[in-house]
């Protein structure tokens, strides 16, 4: 479904995507996992021709994404890192206003979006100006207008932040049924935990390029670790992660009376 | 809470007041400074300053027409009243007290009394700060006016007590008003009181110091009973009992001014505590369903005859014209450039001839009102670039929309929501004045014409989706905004043409008008090129 090609970006003189290649197949949930500046969301723009890729290529069901091309776009749903909504709009204002640059109609995002709402348990929050809304209920407003047109591809950056472990929990099962659905899902989390239970393939970078690809199990394996989370600081080199906690702690609790 | 958690913390104190002086340096929410363009290059209070010495020069205007100081000083200090006070007003949330400092502060080991000292010391800082700014002028003035060197430390102190007085009203007034009615209304009202103050400066430049001159023909404080009414000559007695001496009637209007200011100040410090930080901070929570509006017909054919496109952006501008003061005011701040305008005519003894019928008068045809209007496209093309929600103008980049699309509808937006009815508004008033009401919409069908070349050609050099500019760059000096400008003078001389050599018929109109559409024409097929070939070649910025 979507192929990445030896892609590069830098910005001025940082590389913060550098030869970066990978593939999504349909009906996979692929985790792009690195840690804070490693590309993965300039990666994510470049897929979305929000940046320019200075090398390499982008494939998406079979096209070259070109700078120039937008119509592609209406088979990706796309949940930014950052909440970043016009907070003057109502909830339900801004649903039927990115449904409508997907070219869906009105009378089809208003009866889609009030269910949606109401499903996502914002029933009386739709009316609200967006200025209003918790963290957690913009998160949830982003994945109404990410789903609202029905894409092929989602790319979720960050999805959980500020969200419930109720939520979360729909959440996954949101990603899980639309996997099942034959949709395939991009997603970048620091919820380690997660991304283990539902990702059914894991890029780990640093960087800008590419440090391990595989299943979970397979990364899992590769390190001496039992759980993604420690295989990840492993690999992303913070291995001494207990040391460092230990020296952070002892320093706070030094009043300097030696 | 323990005998020592309630003694104020010095170190705490001089923390809390640097970072509020701090803030008010980097920056402000006052729509002043947006207004005016200042907003990302200087401080927020820098630039507060420089309008209030703008203002101050107005005011030194009264010490030159009152026929005695004392008068000149009373009407001064309640103009610089009134210029801090609504400045202050509107500053309210930002100077006074913070829905904020609740939220920061109180999880932190501060107790009452240490915030409250730091947020007075602060208060008068501000206050300090506004008040020299806007009597420093006046002060030089008056001292040369009336060769004294005295009244120099005179009107500074005058300034600054009345100003102390308005910052207490402000924060009883504040206080009051949110009782009886919610937040937002009140807000309402300071935005309507922010309109008065802008009409008021447009106009008060060139009226007041004439209607005010003719007025005080031989008057004096004693004579004019209504300046006795004006706080300021209250709070003015101190220097008429230390220049004239003793004299009951004096004292007792220093006796009630001495009074008011310490009830005033006694009352309005109450506010300064955390726990009104934190009512305040409950009545910002206070979530309200949204009103919508009942379609009306023209909303409804607009539905009818418009793109996706142009409706996704009436609903951008729409929801900025509503809730985001700034937008709103660099808008309204048309009107009253309106009222001044006429006012201009008159005063200029120009006139408002009728180009289909120019005859021999003594009078010059009035350039002012079509300079004008050729001011506001400028306005609108420039105000529709900025958003404090920019960033969310990444919708606009990682949805199928086209962007091109986008870019022509926020254009097809301000020439047919705004220019064109605008147009027809104007020919009620030209229609008044040219007698005759056909030739009045002749005259403004051409000026449309000009109006939207003058959008068509902004367009080509302004090239950005609509409102993904940060709100923290609007006004600085660009290139980009200095060319878009270059568009003003352009656009102005078909029109200054045909205002003073006249059409000589309808015929001749037909001919200027139909070729300024067909550039029109030709501009827009080639913007949608150059559009097209711009804007899908920008990246996403936030």
């Amino acid at each position: 479904m979507l192929k990445i090609n030896n892609l590069s970006r830098s910005f001025e003189k940082v590389k913060a995507v550098n030869g970066l290649s990978f593939e999504i197949k349909q009906g996979e949930v692929f985790a792009l996992l690195g840690p804070n500046g490693s590309g993965k969301t300039t990666t994510i723009k470049m897929i979305l021709s929000m940046l320019k890729p200075d090398s390499g290529s982008i494939e998406f069901l079979g096209q070259t994404i070109t700078p120039k091309m937008n119509e592609y776009k209406k088979n990706i749903g796309y949940v930014p890192e950052q909440a970043v909504v016009y907070e003057n709009l109502t909830g339900l204002e801004y649903v039927t206003f990115v449904g409508n640059l997907y070219d869906l109609t009105d009378d089809l995002l208003t009866k889609k979006a009030s269910k949606l709402f109401s499903l996502l348990e914002m029933g009386n929050a739709k009316d609200q100006l967006i200025r209003e809304y918790s963290k957690g209920m913009k998160q949830k407003l982003l994945l109404i207008t990410s789903m609202i047109h029905n894409p092929k591809l989602l790319i979720f950056d960050e999805p959980f932040s500020g969200l419930d472990a109720n939520s979360v929990a729909v959440y996954k099962e949101i990603i899980k049924e639309q996997v099942a659905s034959g949709k395939s899902i991009l997603f970048c989390s620091h919820i380690l935990d997660v991304v283990e239970k539902i990702a059914t393939r894991i890029l780990i970078i640093k960087n800008g390029k590419e440090l391990v690809a595989g299943t979970p199990d397979e990364i899992i394996s590769s390190t001496k670790f039992d759980s993604l989370e420690r295989a990840f600081n492993e690999l992303t080199g913070q291995e001494d992660v207990d040391s460092k906690a230990k020296e952070i702690v002892d320093l706070i609790t030094d009043n300097g009376n030696d | 809470m323990t005998e020592s958690s309630q003694q104020v913390d010095k170190r705490q104190r001089k923390i809390l007041y640097k970072t509020a002086l701090k803030i008010d340096w980097r920056g402000s929410t006052n729509p002043f400074t947006a207004m005016h363009g200042k907003k990302g290059k200087f401080p927020g209070i820098v630039a507060v300053m420089f309008i209030n010495i703008f203002f101050s020069f107005m005011l030194s205007m009264l010490f030159r027409i009152a026929p005695s100081f004392f008068l000149g000083l009373v009407l001064a200090s309640t103009g610089g009243m009134i210029i801090i006070g609504i400045q202050l007003l509107i500053e309210y949330s930002h100077i006074i007290i913070s829905p904020d400092d609740y939220h920061v502060i109180s999880p932190l080991p501060v107790n009452s009394k240490t915030y409250f000292q730091a947020k007075l010391m602060h208060l008068f800082s501000y206050v300090s700060i506004l008040s020299l700014s806007v009597s420093f002028f006046p002060a030089v003035i008056a001292a040369f006016v009336f060769e004294s060197f005295i009244i120099f430390p005179v009107v500074l102190i005058q300034f600054a007590l009345v100003n102390y007085f308005t910052a207490f009203i402000i924060m009883n007034f504040y206080t009051f008003a949110m009782k009886i009615i919610n937040r937002r209304k009140v807000e309402r009202v300071l935005l309507y009181l922010q309109f008065a103050f802008v009409t008021s400066f447009y106009l008060g430049m060139q009226i007041i110091p004439k209607l005010l001159g003719e007025y005080f023909k031989g008057s004096s404080s004693e004579t004019l009973l209504w300046v006795k009414f004006l706080p300021a000559y209250a709070l003015s007695s101190w220097y008429l009992l230390i220049q004239d001496g003793w004299d009951a009637v004096v004292f007792s209007y220093f006796i009630v001014a001495v009074i008011v200011l310490l009830g005033l100040f006694k009352i309005s410090t109450s506010f300064l505590s955390l726990s009104y930080a934190e009512s305040l901070a409950k009545i910002d929570n206070e979530k309200k369903k949204q009103k919508f509006l009942t379609p009306t017909f023209i909303l409804l054919l607009w539905n009818k005859i418009s793109s996706i496109e142009e409706r996704i952006i009436l609903k951008l501008f729409w929801s900025e014209f509503k809730h985001n003061t700034r937008f709103k005011m660099q808008l309204l701040t048309i009107l009253p450039l309106f009222v001044y305008g006429l006012y201009a005519t008159y005063t200029n003894n120009e006139s408002i001839v009728d180009p289909f019928n120019i005859i021999e008068t003594s009078k010059d045809t009035a350039i002012f009102m079509p300079m004008l209007m050729s001011f506001i496209p400028f306005t609108l093309m420039m105000a529709i670039q900025y958003s404090k929600s920019w960033k969310a103008s990444s919708v606009f980049f990682y949805t199928s929309c086209d962007k091109t699309k986008i870019m022509l509808a926020a254009k097809k937006n301000i020439m047919f929501l705004f220019l064109l009815p605008l147009s027809v508004l104007l020919i009620f008033m030209y229609g008044y004045y040219f007698d005759n009401y056909f030739h009045a919409s002749l005259y403004m069908v051409f000026v449309f014409s000009n109006l939207m070349l003058a959008v068509n050609i902004m367009s080509l050099f302004s090239i950005r989706v609509p409102f993904s500019a940060d709100m923290a760059t609007a006004g600085k000096f660009t290139l980009e905004g200095f060319i878009v400008m270059m568009t003003v003078p352009l656009i102005l001389i078909p029109i200054i043409i045909v205002n003073s050599i006249g059409f000589s018929g309808v015929l001749s109109w037909s001919l200027i008008t139909t070729t300024i559409f067909l550039i029109n024409y030709a501009v827009w097929k080639f913007s949608i090129v150059r559009i097209k070939n711009k804007i899908e070649k920008n990246e996403f910025l936030g």
